[in-house]
């Protein structure tokens, strides 16, 4: 077994959240989980018209992904130029659908909000669908942005922008429910949310399974890969495996299935649901850092036919 | 008179009506001695500072005990016909030249590091912050080379491209004159490395390659490295 890790294989160094800068370098996972769930809330609150989580997804984007991220370059004044590749580069078109999600929802929001503007005005379909779409757009760009590296096999599959796509309205879905707490949703509402959290929550739990034996039967890097999230390999494997994996879906499969199936409204019921749900929005988090941290290079060792 | 000869092709590429210079490099697995004296000579040359590497030679073990050898692979950027780099800059700061070297605009450059998660062989570094060997007692090239980085930048090898630049327009012949060729060739003391014009039948490179078997680093990924690997030819 250690010999099969030692070779064959080497994993990547330049994102992993860890660096010189301190930081700096750690904003880039905040700034990947933010741009998930941010697009992923409003999706769901403007799918079921609940304001406060618009502000809720505006204030998240703005904040949590938009100055993580430029914090995160290492030279911040020239973010402007991401813009300059988008016939190529999928960090050049995240931007760009960042932008224009940033730009609408915005102005969706704060119209919306405001109340001056009806829903009949002739603009208002106009800029809820602008944002609608380049929230999907958003959502699905670092997928593709991984599945784009050639380099790492275990990135390089059409997997990664599903499940970032996927693992997005989950933590859409959970955060608004967690908000259920603090602002008045209708019950049915809530309800409706809950069973697609629920089968999002399996959706996401085959799909980890179904890549992590897939990828453990192909190449060595990618064989790699599946050992570090499973905890074989590295320390900080381990919060793939317990943070996202068990805590992250099995936990809150179970938790979930018991108060689908058997339902209640009792205090404890709620604490139990609550806490669910941030068990699933940490899982999240885990799951993109080790699938981030994960990516592993077949070696530059020279090609076995060439047998010198 | 070879040079003038390729100098007079070169000034008919520039019109854009013949073919192009295509600059590469073939690298003698038999002769290098894993002495790392390129990985010093790039890092000296270019005042390159800590955990920055251009050049760098790996290790690798071969066969079975008590048939084993160890070879040693010098590694950079391999300036792919195909380069990945290229496409996933998000600022179109790494450029391919016409002439096939892949250089990095620092000007232009946001440091995200795209290119080097892309990049198969991680041939590029990320400078995150000033940091040199010497901060007291550095001597005035070691400034002005420092000066010449820019933090928050990636940073990679460019086949010393302001040397091919500056002597080309001397006349002098890259891979052939010394001082219009890369340092870590020069610097080679096993004489492993050879650079120069493939798509010059004349050239060193190119003969090298026609005599000789020769692989190139993860060509399933279809880059097409500008880096040839001429095998260790085996002990009889």
């Amino acid at each position: 077994m250690i010999k099969t890790l030692r070779e064959g294989f080497v994993f990547q160094r330049d994102w992993t959240g860890k660096g010189e800068r301190g930081l700096r370098d750690q904003m880039l996972m905040p700034a990947i989980f933010f741009g998930a769930i941010s697009p992923g809330l409003y999706i769901t609150a403007l799918l079921t018209d609940f304001i406060p989580g618009l502000w809720v997804s505006v204030v998240l984007n703005i904040a949590g992904y938009g100055l993580a991220h430029i914090m995160y370059l290492g030279r911040m004044e020239r973010f402007w130029r991401g813009l300059l590749n988008l016939r190529h580069s999928w960090i050049s078109r995240g931007l760009l659908f960042n932008i224009i999600f940033t730009i609408s929802s915005t102005g969706f929001v704060v119209l919306r909000s405001m109340g001056t503007v009806a829903d009949s005005d002739q603009y208002m379909p106009v800029i809820k669908w602008i944002s609608f779409i380049s929230s999907l757009l958003f959502l699905a760009y670092p997928g593709f942005m991984l599945s784009f590296v050639k380099a790492i096999p275990f990135w390089h599959s059409a997997v990664e922008p599903l499940l970032f796509f996927i693992q997005g309205v989950l933590g859409g879905t959970a955060v608004q429910l967690l908000m259920g707490s603090l602002f008045r949703i209708d019950p049915s509402v809530s309800a409706g949310l809950l069973k697609i959290n629920y089968l999002l929550v399996i959706t996401v739990l085959l799909i980890i399974l179904s890549a992590l034996i897939i990828k453990s039967l192909h190449g060595e890097a990618e064989r790699a890969s599946v050992m570090y999230l499973l905890g074989i390999y590295r320390g900080d494997g381990r919060l793939f495996l317990y943070g996202a994996l068990i805590g992250g879906l099995v936990i809150p499969l179970l938790l979930l299935s018991l108060f689908i199936f058997y339902g209640g409204h009792t205090a404890v019921v709620t604490a139990t649901l609550y806490t669910t749900l941030i068990l699933e929005l940490t899982g999240i988090y885990f799951a993109k850092y080790g699938f981030i941290r994960a990516g592993a290079y077949p070696s530059d060792t020279i090609p076995k036919r060439e047998g010198v | 008179m070879n040079t003038l000869i390729r100098q007079q092709r070169e000034t008919t590429c520039q019109d854009g009506r013949t073919e192009h210079r295509h600059y590469g490099m073939v690298i003698d697995l038999t002769k290098c001695l894993g002495c790392q004296t390129c990985t010093m000579a790039c890092k000296l040359f270019h005042g390159l500072g800590p955990d920055i590497l251009r050049v760098r030679v790996v290790e690798q073990e071969l066969g079975q005990y008590p048939d084993v050898e160890r070879l040693y692979i010098p590694l950079r950027c391999m300036h792919c016909d195909e380069p990945e780099c290229v496409k996933a800059c998000p600022t179109g700061a790494t450029k391919k030249r016409p002439d096939g070297i892949v250089r990095i605009d620092r000007d232009e450059c946001m440091g995200c590091r795209y290119c080097a998660v892309v990049c198969p062989y991680q041939a590029r570094s990320f400078i995150p912050v000033e940091k040199r060997y010497f901060p007291e007692s550095g001597n005035h090239w070691e400034d002005v080379r420092y000066r010449q980085h820019q933090v928050g930048t990636m940073d990679k090898c460019d086949f010393c491209h302001e040397r091919i630049d500056r002597a080309t327009d001397r006349m002098l012949e890259p891979g052939e004159d010394p001082e219009a060729t890369p340092i870590c060739v020069i610097s080679c003391i096993g004489k492993a490395l050879y650079f120069g014009d493939l798509n010059d039948p004349e050239s060193t490179v190119s003969r090298l390659l026609e005599e000789r078997e020769s692989f190139r680093l993860k060509e399933d990924l279809g880059t097409g490295p500008s880096i040839y690997y001429l095998p260790r030819r085996k002990r009889k």
